[in-house]
């Protein structure tokens, strides 16, 4: 058969300490430190603390209290100076905080009382009668139309993604990808993402771009973009002046 | 005064917080002087007449509000809310907010013995307390004071109101 057993919640040491010192019916200057030690320790071994900030807080109190306890047990010198004034009592400085927290805690009793009361008193809860709806923005200018657009790209782009199904080494060669590249812009100019277009994997992608730099360094290719993120267009270029001059560097 | 005392009652009853006397005489244009006697007036008439509501000073204006005798009518209309739904702690930390304001964190942890990192953001989000200014000290410390919600919500017209701190020979 076991027991159970209802223990206090305190809101901190200080509580808890209050608690003790008030069913001991002792004097807060005076407070038995040896035996109010003992069952604070007493109250922390069998409350399980969950909240471990506070767990820690009631330790520090405990470490306070041991610490007094040893410093109580020592014996202090028989005949003090007369001169010297006398040293204080460790304990005052904790009977102090005590009865410092003490205020507090019945002022917030209080206050709850008056939160209850003005509680009770209940003001109009009726809001200006609305009719407007309002609606954030949080796509900016983007227009319905332009959503849709975007929406379809990319799930058109989400169903043509092959299913892998064997990994293979890929290699391709830019100089081949050069000469196609060359090739397509023979017959027309176009966009870059006209040469992606059946070019699905990333290397394959990332090959081409290469490819198109490349061509452009050598001027052998025009490159033209209007704006940022703008469509770039892809023409032949007119000579080979840069590519004599690099040539010839290598 | 008639006149002024049905547009200041107009006013009371449509405005959704306290309103101060100099907001009401800026929107009726009539005199602080006249709106002060025209409240007082209101006031009586309401007590006088034993209606279910009665005009209360609150946070440095004026409110209607329902007479407390109705509290437990009116719960049945609006499920009541005890302590505003502040814990015991967070009613101690806004407590020493309240007597010791402007106040920093490390003060009221130095006098409840415990963290009050929890305590103090609840008071914040219900907007209780509030960041008041910065203590001059090494790590310019925020410090916390309460709001115009508190007296509201507290019942009080102003911090004067405030029930003095116990004592300390309370023990």
């Amino acid at each position: 058969m076991t027991y159970q057993v209802q223990l206090p919640v305190y809101q901190g040491p200080f509580e808890l300490l209050l608690d003790l010192i008030k069913r001991e019916e002792v004097s807060i200057w005076d407070i038995p430190i040896a035996r109010i030690t003992d069952q604070y320790l007493e109250y922390l071994s069998v409350a399980e603390v969950l909240d471990l900030h506070l767990a820690a807080d009631f330790l520090v109190m405990a470490a306070t209290l041991i610490q007094l306890k040893a410093r109580s047990l020592l014996p202090r010198p028989k005949a003090p100076d007369p001169d010297e004034p006398a040293e204080p009592d460790p304990r005052e400085e904790l009977a102090l905080r005590l009865l410092d927290y003490r205020r507090y805690y019945l002022a917030s009793v209080r206050l709850g009382e008056l939160l209850a009361a003005a509680g009770r008193r209940y003001p109009r809860g009726v809001p200006r009668p609305k009719l407007e709806v309002h609606y954030s923005q949080p796509v900016g200018s983007a227009t319905p139309e332009l959503l849709c657009r975007l929406a379809a790209d990319v799930l058109a782009a989400c169903r043509e993604r092959e299913e892998v199904k064997e990994l293979r080494r890929i290699s391709i060669d830019l100089p081949a990808r050069m000469r196609a590249v060359l090739s397509a812009l023979a017959r027309e100019p176009k966009r870059f993402t006209d040469l992606l277009a059946r070019r699905r994997s990333r290397l394959d992608c990332v090959v081409t771009l290469l490819a198109v730099l490349e061509l452009a360094r050598k001027g052998k290719v025009k490159v033209r973009q209007n704006r940022p993120f703008g469509v770039i267009e892809l023409s032949l270029g007119s000579g080979d002046e840069l590519d004599a001059r690099t040539e010839g560097q290598h | 005064m008639q006149e002024l005392k049905a547009s200041i009652e107009a006013l009371l009853f449509a405005a959704p917080e306290p309103m101060s006397e100099k907001a009401l005489a800026e929107l009726t244009g009539a005199s602080i002087k006249d709106v002060t006697a025209a409240l007082r007036e209101l006031q009586d008439e309401y007590q006088d007449r034993m209606g279910g509501f009665l005009l209360y000073p609150l946070a440095g204006g004026w409110q209607l509000r329902t007479r407390e005798e109705f509290a437990e009518l009116i719960d049945k209309l609006h499920r009541p809310v005890n302590n505003a739904g502040l814990s015991p702690a967070a009613l101690e930390t806004l407590a020493i907010i309240a007597y010791k304001q402007p106040v920093t964190r490390a003060v009221m942890e130095r006098i409840r013995g415990v963290r009050v990192d929890s305590a103090l953001q609840s008071l914040l989000e219900r907007g209780l307390v509030e960041e008041v200014g910065r203590l001059d000290e090494p790590g310019r410390p925020i410090l916390y004071g309460t709001t115009t919600k508190f007296l509201i919500h507290l019942g009080l017209n102003s911090l004067d109101d405030l029930p003095p701190l116990p004592d300390e020979e309370v023990l």
